[in-house]
């Protein structure tokens, strides 16, 4: 990232932008231990200490309009080396929070649509679900030690909710047979919901609150409803 | 014997140590070169005073010192009146100086421009609510700690100040010492903004109206930045009191590259100098931050308080080993002055009609007596063995194996050399490389040795600073005579080690062994009497 045109008037810079941000970006020593530990740096140039340091310099419109923060996989290495323990990834996310929606890349932004919609990424309808899991259940119940294996589906008073990250609906149905095969052998009493069971929460990742919210509340009113108390998030 | 500690100097540190010394009952002369500041002494200012066994003297110059630690006389200078003191030691502490780096960046002052002290005395008038400051520090030379202190706590309090904006520019930020992280971690959480130049430099221009203009890249992120601040605070420098031009020569002290009393000298204590019983504590032996002057004194406290207790007892558990005196025979002497001259420890006194070694002074390196040309110092410290009888036979032995004498100095190459074979080696312990003579060497080989190494100290590690060179010098002279009369120079040879080095040690043993094995054995007309006199080398030749 660099800039072509004269150099910037220091005195012109909003030095204070993120002050209110709690990540302490203020005490970064700039010794360059996230830089080594970011699996990403490099790429574009791009690398954490960089971007802490235009942070610190207030530089909002540069940051947000660079395609730095969304190569970062937020995989964290850059805050656990962090001497200063400055939270960098956080960061990241409330940058990439800053960018207008419809600018967001990839298709993180139509999924987060979609789910607003439909309740899920996939767009998938309730009866699609419900023959898929049933499906995936019958599956299991052929299978030596689980015969009669059921899928409770908004079972009332269930002591676990447990949410569903949707490529296992998709695609891989038989990794969905695993934590299930537990339940049964624990003789957990356990559910899932055909609404809203979406696990996957890609608010996380554009630095979407309002869609993280969204998300949330819903898992929280399933689980009002149903008068669940513990909540099992594989995702 | 007095007990009176002479202390120089008008620093913190200075008062810190009169203080001390107040609590412990031991008599001070406190001196000063101007007046008596208000937050440090008790008695009234512009006045000889006394307080019981505490003076001080004010606007009092030094002129003069004779004598030997315990017992030094020294000459003062007040209101025109000449008097003299006694003192068992001496402390100097002179306040430094900050000096100003306008050269360094370009700059001359003008009212946008100014140094650290003056920025941070008038950091809440400097200028207007939200305006620019850039503060320069250690970009082209290394910073001293204490002043990357002082310009941190510059930018603070400007900073501090209403909206202002303060940029730091800097090279190698010093925040090693004592609260140096913390107070870096202050200024950034008052706002300062830190830019620090590794690979490049700033561009910086003053207008002729005085204003400042600075292009730089950033470089972490590599972004081009353009400032023009209102006010420009340039770095310091802290240099040694100018007073410490006479002090050093009237106490015939060593200084360092920047003028300060003690050299990088890693064998001695903190606030030793090359002399026994003068002191340099606090801003007169180093360009160190005033937070570090308690510690100076504390040192300089332990330093008087071992060097009484020295004296008082000559012969107990001193922590400082001292090797055994010199004494200059008077009847041999010809007062070349050659040894007052090189004693790196001022030991050597000049009286009318003659010179001494004051023994209190005297550290025992040996070097004086090495070098005395007239042989008219007598000194103990060295004591060559003998190196064993008859000479080895070449013709019947199968293999000539070289007989050595090993010149080590105690402090590193015995140290370093004692797990070296003994069978066909002497190992002689000396003080000091320095206090190997043409006479020592000579002498090993006359005795039948076939070769001499001096094993002795890296230059900037020998206790004695100068002795390890003295001895290159020696060995380089009686490499001259045996080329000269037909010899072969390799017989001798100077290496260096440090005490730590064994392995290195055997290998420039072997290899030294091995060279002397290509040379043919010394024969052994072994000659007695004079050590200076003949020498039968290389089958017979001879040399006087």
């Amino acid at each position: 990232m660099s800039r072509t045109s004269d150099p910037a008037a220091l005195e012109r810079l909003d030095i204070d932008r993120f002050v209110d941000w709690p990540a302490p970006y203020q005490y970064c020593l700039t010794c360059g231990l996230c830089a080594g530990a970011c699996p990403v740096a490099g790429i574009d140039d791009f690398d954490p200490r960089k971007f802490v340091r235009m942070v610190s310099m207030g530089m909002e419109e540069e940051l947000v309009e660079a395609r730095w923060p969304w190569i970062c996989t937020m995989c964290g290495r850059c805050d656990s080396v962090c001497p200063m323990e400055i939270g960098i990834s956080g960061m990241v996310r409330n940058i990439r929070g800053m960018r207008e929606r419809d600018k967001v890349p990839g298709g993180l932004q139509k999924g987060l649509e979609q789910v607003e919609k439909t309740g899920n990424v996939l767009g998938l309808p309730k009866e699609d679900f419900i023959f898929i899991v049933e499906d995936v259940a019958e599956e299991i119940a052929e299978e030596p030690g689980f015969s009669g294996f059921k899928v409770p589906i908004d079972k009332e008073g269930a002591f676990i909710l447990s949410t569903i990250h949707n490529k296992l609906i998709n695609t891989q149905n038989e990794d969905l047979k695993h934590l299930w095969k537990i339940f049964y052998a624990a003789k957990e009493d356990w559910t899932i919901t055909s609404d809203y069971w979406e696990g996957v929460n890609w608010g996380l990742f554009t630095g979407d609150d309002r869609a993280m919210r969204m998300m949330v509340e819903r898992i929280i009113l399933q689980m009002d409803t149903l008068k669940i108390e513990n909540l099992l998030w594989p995702e | 014997m007095t007990q009176n500690i002479l202390i120089i100097g008008n620093s913190p540190c200075a008062r810190g140590i009169r203080a001390d010394l107040e609590r412990l009952d031991i008599p001070t002369i406190l001196i000063l070169a101007d007046g008596v500041s208000a937050d440090g002494i008790s008695e009234p200012a512009g006045e000889l005073s006394s307080r019981g066994s505490h003076a001080v003297f004010d606007y009092t110059t030094v002129e003069g010192c004779t004598g030997t630690a315990g017992d030094y006389q020294i000459r003062l200078r007040r209101d025109r009146e000449p008097f003299t003191r006694s003192a068992a030691a001496v402390v100097i502490a002179e306040q430094g100086l900050q000096v100003p780096l306008y050269d360094e960046y370009g700059l001359g002052p003008s009212g946008k421009v100014l140094p650290v002290s003056e920025a941070a005395a008038r950091a809440g008038e400097l200028l207007p609510d939200g305006g620019t400051v850039a503060v320069f520090n250690g970009i082209y030379s290394e910073s001293q700690p204490g002043m990357a202190d002082a310009a941190m706590e510059c930018a603070i309090a400007i900073a501090e100040n209403r909206g202002r904006r303060v940029f730091f520019f800097t090279g190698n930020l010093k925040v090693s010492g004592a609260g140096g992280e913390l107070l870096f971690r202050r200024s950034r959480e008052a706002g300062v903004v830190y830019f620090k130049f590794t690979h490049t430099r700033p561009a910086i221009r003053q207008e002729d109206t005085g204003a400042v203009r600075i292009e730089f890249t950033d470089e972490i992120t590599g972004e081009p930045f353009v400032l023009t601040p209102d006010v420009t605070v340039v770095d310091e420098r802290i240099a040694p009191s100018p007073r410490l031009d006479s002090l050093a020569q009237i106490f015939r002290l060593h200084r360092d590259a920047g003028g300060f009393l003690q050299t990088p000298n890693v064998r001695r204590a903190p606030v030793s100098t090359n002399r026994r019983g003068i002191f340099a504590a606090g801003p007169a032996r180093s360009p160190e931050r005033e937070s570090d002057a308690p510690a100076d004194a504390h040192a300089a406290i332990g330093a008087v308080l071992d060097l009484l207790h020295d004296l008082h007892d000559p012969g107990g558990d001193s922590i400082h080993r001292r090797g055994l005196p010199a004494e200059i025979d008077q009847n041999a002497c010809i007062r070349c002055l050659t040894c007052f001259r090189i004693c790196p420890h001022g030991a050597v006194l000049l009286f009318p009609d003659r010179l001494a070694v004051g023994e209190s002074g005297c550290m025992g390196c040996g070097i004086c007596a090495a070098q005395c040309p007239r042989g008219a110092i007598r000194f103990e410290g060295v004591r060559a063995g003998e190196t064993g009888g008859a000479a080895p036979d070449a013709d019947d032995a199968e293999k000539f194996v070289p007989k050595m004498v090993i010149f080590a100095c105690e402090k590193s190459g015995r140290i370093a050399a004692r797990s070296a074979p003994s069978e066909k080696i002497e190992l002689v312990p000396v003080p000091c490389g320095g206090a190997v003579s043409d006479a020592h060497l000579l002498d090993a080989l006359q005795s039948g040795a076939d070769g001499v190494l001096l094993l002795a100290c890296h230059v900037g590690n020998c206790d004695a600073e100068t002795g390890t060179r003295y001895g290159r010098r020696t060995v380089e002279r009686v490499q001259k005579v045996l080329e000269k009369t037909g010899g072969a120079p390799g017989r001798v040879a100077y290496r260096t080690v440090a005490a730590n080095m064994e392995s290195e040690a055997q290998s420039t043993i072997q290899n030294f062994q091995q060279e002397l094995s290509a040379l043919s054995p010394v024969s052994t007309g072994k000659v007695q009497g004079e050590s200076r006199g003949t020498v039968a080398i290389e089958k017979g030749k001879t040399l006087s």
